[in-house]
């Protein structure tokens, strides 16, 4: 009897002292972890779209690429359009991007968040020289492989296509949805 | 004491965790792509290795042994688990770079070796200086591997950009068979200078 | 659906390779790698654990951690299911087929540190798959893994009788041989999309 009970009620013993530690832990960290993931996502939306106050549209319409809505409204108060969030799949796997829109339907922004494509290749589309050119296109847009004016990387043409087709996901939401909010 | 770093001096350099107990390896081929990550990889891990064999060779009385295998891996996840949400809180983006791979230091076999093979017999001051000695053999290879692959694979050394555009930049080093072959060569290249030191004494 | 479910298992199995391009479930590859049986001996029992071990923390984590707003355990959680299910399947196994014991008796107690296990269970919660999803791509993962370790120890047998210089002998040849190995799987990339 004692043989068994022993070592099984030491290690309950260790499984109860370390979750209860591991709960402080967590109550500790849950702050600064929150006040973290709200500033990483404040900074990339003030990279597409700057100078403004950013609120999520929680009943947004969402598609298969576009993942959520903020809304911006700039200093003055007048809306200033749209950041998007969209999630395209590349050439490495899912691609996570966040465009900034205004209410005319041009990109005053992009960012590629995050991405698994080749480093060296298809990782440069989170150049500034490639994601700069999306400042001020709108319309449908396309690589220029496909007869577009948007110049593709160098051997990362799917890369290229896939943000690219992210970008179209935003400028469709907001002309279909853009006057909704 | 001169005890306590002979134990920390082989656990850099006579009993490197990975380049002589070849232990860990999935840790040092992932997240060895740059300096930043490698570093980042290897102090999370000694971390939880200090972390781990102090408390287990204060507990090593209380732990049964019949089930001392799953009291290690509780305290060790324990360990990880604070790591990273420290990470999460502080260190978001090294959080993100490292990625499955903090988890994934819970069956590191670097740690698990440590607690059984020598903090469930030694006492915590040189449980203590056993982590630090293993951790850092580990980070410092881990900061190596990193060095060669980043300089060579991105032209950068520390994020900055150190060779001109027109060399070409050897892009398979980044990538995973980078990893191997990085490894496999310094792994050579340390018993050579090993065996080497051995002729000559 | 249908069609989602074999691109997750081909995605494990070729593009995404648990062992040669992301780097999990490397020190049984390096260790149990020296023979072609041994190593599709330690696939089987990978295969079999992975499965099993995936459905398990599935289960744990969507049906006991998150109602519980405990997801921060999942570490702890997922390593206490995957020793305990280690455990389980070797008692069960040494009892219902003394055969299949013989043959993967000595493996199973290895696999609780593999970190391929842990790792398809935590990349399946990450990712959000349900539950066959979760199943699926443990199959894969698991199948890529034996894949790798099989090949790889043909290779080594081969290498075996080899001249090779003195201080590459052993561990520093081996991985040469999976970089190599490596390169040849990333032509598999950009394959699959999800």
């Amino acid at each position: 009897m004692n043989q068994i009970s022993t070592p099984a009620i030491r290690l309950c013993v260790i499984c109860v002292v370390c979750a209860f530690l591991l709960g402080i832990c967590s109550e500790v960290t849950k702050e600064p972890i929150a006040a973290q993931t709200i500033k990483t996502q404040q900074e990339a939306m003030a990279a597409v779209l700057p100078d403004c106050t950013y609120e999520d549209i929680k009943d947004a319409k969402l598609s298969d690429n576009v993942t959520a809505v903020a809304k911006a409204t700039d200093n003055s108060g007048n809306a200033a359009g749209f950041v998007v969030s969209c999630e395209v799949s590349s050439f490495g796997g899912p691609l996570d991007m966040m465009v900034g829109v205004d209410p005319n339907g041009t990109i005053t922004g992009l960012r590629v968040l995050s991405h698994s494509d080749t480093p060296g290749l298809g990782a440069r589309s989170t150049e500034p020289e490639f994601y700069g050119q999306f400042n001020g296109m709108s319309g449908t847009l396309a690589v220029d492989k496909d007869g577009g004016q948007v110049k593709a990387i160098t051997s990362a043409t799917i890369t290229s296509r896939a943000v690219t087709s992210g970008a179209n996901a935003a400028l469709q939401w907001v002309s279909e949805n853009g006057g909704a909010y | 004491m001169s005890n306590n770093l002979k134990v920390l001096r082989d656990g850099i350099i006579f009993d490197n965790p990975i380049l002589i107990q070849v232990v860990g390896m999935c840790a040092t081929l992932a997240t060895s792509t740059s300096i930043i990550n490698g570093v980042g990889m290897g102090l999370s891990t000694t971390a939880v290795l200090v972390g781990s064999n102090v408390v287990i060779s204060l507990l090593r009385k209380f732990i049964p042994d019949t089930v001392r295998i799953p009291c290690f891996i509780v305290v060790i996840a324990s360990f990880v688990t604070i790591v990273q949400l420290l990470l999460q809180a502080y260190l978001p983006s090294l959080n993100d770079a490292l990625g499955l791979y903090i988890p994934l230091i819970v069956v590191n076999c670097i740690i698990l070796a440590r607690a059984e093979g020598f903090a469930s017999k030694n006492g915590p001051v040189a449980s203590f200086f056993d982590g630090l000695g293993n951790g850092l053999g580990f980070t410092i290879v881990l900061g190596v591997m990193g060095a060669i692959r980043e300089f060579l694979g991105s032209g950068t050394f520390l994020s900055a950009k150190v060779l001109p555009d027109v060399f070409p930049k050897t892009l398979l080093l980044i990538m995973a068979p980078g990893a191997f072959f990085t490894l496999g060569i310094l792994m050579a290249l340390f018993k050579h200078v090993i065996a080497k030191r051995k002729t000559a004494e | 659906m249908f069609v989602r479910l074999i691109l997750i298992l081909l995605a494990g199995i070729f593009v995404n390779n648990y062992i040669l391009s992301q780097f999990l479930g490397i020190c049984p590859f390096l260790g149990v790698s020296k023979r072609v049986e041994t190593a599709a001996g330690m696939g089987i029992a990978v295969i079999f654990v992975i499965t099993l071990a995936c459905a398990a923390t599935y289960l744990v984590y969507n049906l006991i951690l998150v109602p519980l707003g405990l997801e921060y355990l999942y570490t702890i959680a997922f390593i206490l299911v995957i020793a305990a299910l280690v455990q389980f399947v070797e008692m069960f196994i040494k009892k219902s087929s003394p055969a299949l014991y013989q043959a993967l008796g000595v493996y199973l107690p290895l696999i609780t540190t593999n970190c391929a296990v842990l790792g398809v269970a935590v990349s399946n919660m990450q990712v959000g798959y349900n539950f066959i999803e979760s199943l699926v791509s443990g199959i894969g993962a698991a199948g890529g893994f034996t894949l790798a370790i099989v090949l790889f120890a043909g290779i080594r047998e081969r290498i075996e009788f080899n001249d090779i210089p003195k201080a590459f002998e052993g561990f520093p040849i081996a991985l040469i041989g999976a970089g190599l190995m490596s390169v040849s799987f990333l032509g598999f990339s950009g394959l699959i999309k999800l």
